[in-house]
């Protein structure tokens, strides 16, 4: 009896805490959504249309000019693309979205492959269009391959041209696509998060909704550290592998690790530091998740401009390693908040196998 | 290369006649009383991670640190060994004496090869799935648990990423849970083939490895990554899934393959599924073997299923519980545990759950009876 009522005792107190607090997380979800993703995620499709266009552009250019024209449009392209990558989530997650616009690792070569079957079937006679794209190997379909044509050395080819003006346009479809799908007002993934859709199809509560966007938030920083930094740094210096970076041949692999800290800051900020600095000793919680947020976005606006080469000098590699130090520091304090918030992510739903 | 497995080897290892403990360490079967004793991993509020053995009362009985984090477990009955290796990409591979409180083996992977989490005895074997990584292929690593834990021999796996594992009653097949999903531990715990992946449950001859029979979700559903199983005494398999493709998606949750027969898919109530997020931790049948209990951590829930056609019964709302097990000798009740450090004894009949005990600790995804 006493152990039932135990029982009793603690399910009623998670009820009570979990109902004080979703009122507080309906606002900061739609900010989240409504300030964080939707901006981006527009943004992305907007500078997508442009990679399009400026693609169709360059290839009726040649020569030095041509490419240049192809480098500067990837590269805005790409920043806009890893204001997003860290929404691993909704639109990104559906039909391989993700995978289509950045295959990476590529542990087995398959971008190159895509590449070498497009050219094949260029060979046989076939014209290479966007639709052709679209239905082609995942690997082929986004920037990663675009990239590899770019930065070859020597000139670019018509053919080469076909592809990439193909991808672009894919590319686009893709972006417009992942935007729409977050802000339409019918089906959206942003109104399922809002609960203004007619019928929530994936949601039951705001807190399960919190708990989706931290989920997220923190299997972002485990990416970053895990695939951007720590793969490439491997277990000490004289092991680095620079071509393990994420974008190494058009040498923005540490801007894009800029990009991501940033977007992660934010994504802290909107959806939970409110929430964190409502707790008892809140304001020195939020200190010393921003510290670590705050340094690891540091170090990466400093190493931007750094090749890839950079993490084989003890200096780099240093500098690499406190960055993945300082974003696992900030997502075990998020750990600990989360449970402090009741927002219902726990050790087995968070990181399970 | 193997000895023959006797029938002995069978019942000593509680395969042939359901649970016996003719070795069992007389210290456990004084503590043990009509509940059993169950085991489980866990990590600790600083990230520290240990296993601890109890009862159904809360008792603690047995508790170690782990040099990293824990998942499976096997437990041998003739040797009285537990055997634990690390979850993905794991490194350690323990043999612990519970009765003498001691680490009696470590078991020495080979190079290129780590483990994935999930062990299981036939008599003085032991076999624990792991990932050849840079050949990119899931493998079965044989211990010789009368010899010191010498490796002996590996069997391919029969597909990428194996998970849990376990014997069938006659002592001749083990059942593999193939996830499907390629990782590299240079990668952290990052997937590497979503768009591609292939899922399924392998039978392998547990003598030579050749895989007798496979089973795979159908094309469609070639993201749901076959993680958990268990079997009956029939050598059905009982096995749940978590899916990788979209949330929008009401994917397969759990699965019976029948020993005859193909596999069929359970149905949900739409509510109920949805909260999963297609996302099951671990599976297990009660002590009778009529009821299937399927956790999902994602949902806070752990769903029970009538284990002859595969029905939904009912379920019960416990934050982040992924352990379940079967209180033994008590149909219809499982044991769940919880990240949040609860152990709780659920009645399917009778819906009531009582919290055992409740810790600091995070029980991790699984749980073990013990004897």
């Amino acid at each position: 009896m006493k152990k039932t009522l135990q029982f009793i005792t603690v399910v009623c107190t998670a009820l009570i805490i979990g109902s004080a607090f979703a009122g507080q997380f309906k606002e900061t979800n739609a900010n989240y959504v409504d300030q964080h993703i939707f901006p981006r995620t527009e943004a992305f499709a907007k500078e997508a249309f442009e990679f399009k266009e400026t693609t169709i552009k360059a290839c009726r250019l040649t020569g030095a000019q041509q490419q240049e024209m192809l480098q500067k449009a990837f590269h805005e392209a790409v920043d806009a693309w890893q204001g997003i990558e860290h929404l691993r989530m909704g639109p990104l997650s559906d039909y391989d979205q993700m995978h289509r616009l950045q295959f990476w690792p590529d542990k087995r070569n398959k971008v190159s492959k895509a590449l070498s079957n497009l050219q094949k079937k260029q060979e046989a006679g076939e014209h290479i269009d966007e639709q052709k794209i679209a239905f082609s190997s995942v690997a082929g379909q986004g920037f990663p391959i675009f990239e590899r044509i770019i930065y070859q050395d020597g000139e670019i080819s018509a053919k080469q041209c076909e592809i990439l003006r193909a991808v672009a346009s894919n590319i686009y479809s893709i972006a417009k696509s992942v935007h729409q799908a977050w802000v339409d007002p019918e089906y959206g993934y942003g109104g399922e998060m809002k609960f203004t859709l007619a019928e929530n199809e994936l949601y039951t509560d705001e807190l399960s909704v919190t708990a989706d966007l931290f989920t997220n938030l923190w299997s972002a920083l485990q990416w970053v550290e895990d695939n951007k930094i720590r793969s490439p740094l491997r277990e000490d210096i004289s092991k680095a592998k620079p071509r393990r970076m994420e974008n190494w041949r058009s040498a923005r692999s540490f801007k894009n690790i800029s990009i991501d800290v940033a977007a992660l800051k934010d994504s802290y900020e909107t959806l939970l530091q409110s929430h964190v600095l409502d707790l008892a000793d809140g304001a020195q919680r939020d200190a010393l998740i921003l510290d670590n947020l705050n340094a690891a976005a540091t170090i990466s606006q400093e190493l931007e401009n750094v090749k890839e080469e950079g993490i084989k000098s003890e200096e780099i590699w240093n500098k690499m390693l406190d960055m993945a130090v300082h974003l696992k520091e900030a997502r075990g304090q998020l750990f600990a908040v989360a449970k402090e918030l009741s927002i219902p992510v726990g050790f087995n739903s968070l990181d399970g196998d | 290369m193997f000895s023959d497995y006797t029938r002995r080897d069978l019942l000593r290892s509680g395969l042939a006649a359901g649970i016996v403990t003719l070795a069992w360490p007389k210290i456990l079967q004084a503590k043990n009383g009509s509940g059993g004793l169950y085991w489980s991993a866990f990590a600790n509020a600083d990230n520290s991670y240990g296993m601890a053995v109890f009862d159904l009362q809360g008792d603690f009985i047995f508790e170690k640190t782990l040099p990293d984090r824990g998942h499976g477990a096997a437990i041998s009955n003739i040797y009285g060994h537990l055997a634990i290796t690390e979850r993905r990409p794991g490194w350690f591979g323990q043999i612990w004496d519970i009765s003498a409180d001691r680490l009696i083996a470590e078991l020495k992977l080979p190079k290129g090869r780590h483990f994935y989490g999930h062990a299981s005895y036939l008599g003085n074997r032991l076999f624990t799935t792991e990932n050849s990584y840079d050949e990119e292929r899931g493998v079965i690593g044989v211990w010789d648990a009368s010899n010191g834990y010498k490796r002996i021999a590996e069997f391919d796996a029969g597909g990428i990423g194996p998970h849990e594992m376990r014997i069938l009653e006659n002592g001749r097949e083990m059942v593999i849970a193939s996830g499907g999903i390629l990782t590299h531990p240079a990668d952290g715990r990052s997937k590497l083939n979503i768009p591609d992946m292939t899922p399924k449950l392998a039978w392998l001859d547990c003598k030579s490895g050749k895989v007798l029979r496979e089973w795979a979700p159908e094309t469609k559903w070639h993201k749901a990554s076959i993680r958990h199983l268990t079997v009956n005494a029939q050598g059905d398999v009982f096995f749940g899934m978590q899916y990788q493709g979209s949330r929008r998606e009401r994917a397969p949750l759990v699965g019976i393959a029948r020993r005859e027969g193909d596999a069929m898919i359970s149905e949900l109530p739409i509510d109920v599924h949805k909260s999963t997020q297609n996302y099951c931790g671990s599976v297990e049948l009660d002590s009778s073997a009529t009821i299937m209990a399927a956790s999902t951590p994602r949902g806070n829930k752990v769903i029970f299923f009538d284990a002859r056609d595969s029905s939904y019964l009912d379920h019960v709302d416990i934050t982040d519980a992924c352990g379940v097990i079967a209180a033994m000798n008590r149909p219809e009740q499982f044991l769940i545990s919880s990240g949040n450090g609860g152990l709780y004894l659920h009645n399917v009949h009778h819906r009531e759950t009582v919290l055992i005990t409740q810790t600091n600790k995070r029980w991790d995804n699984h749980m073990m009876y013990i004897g």
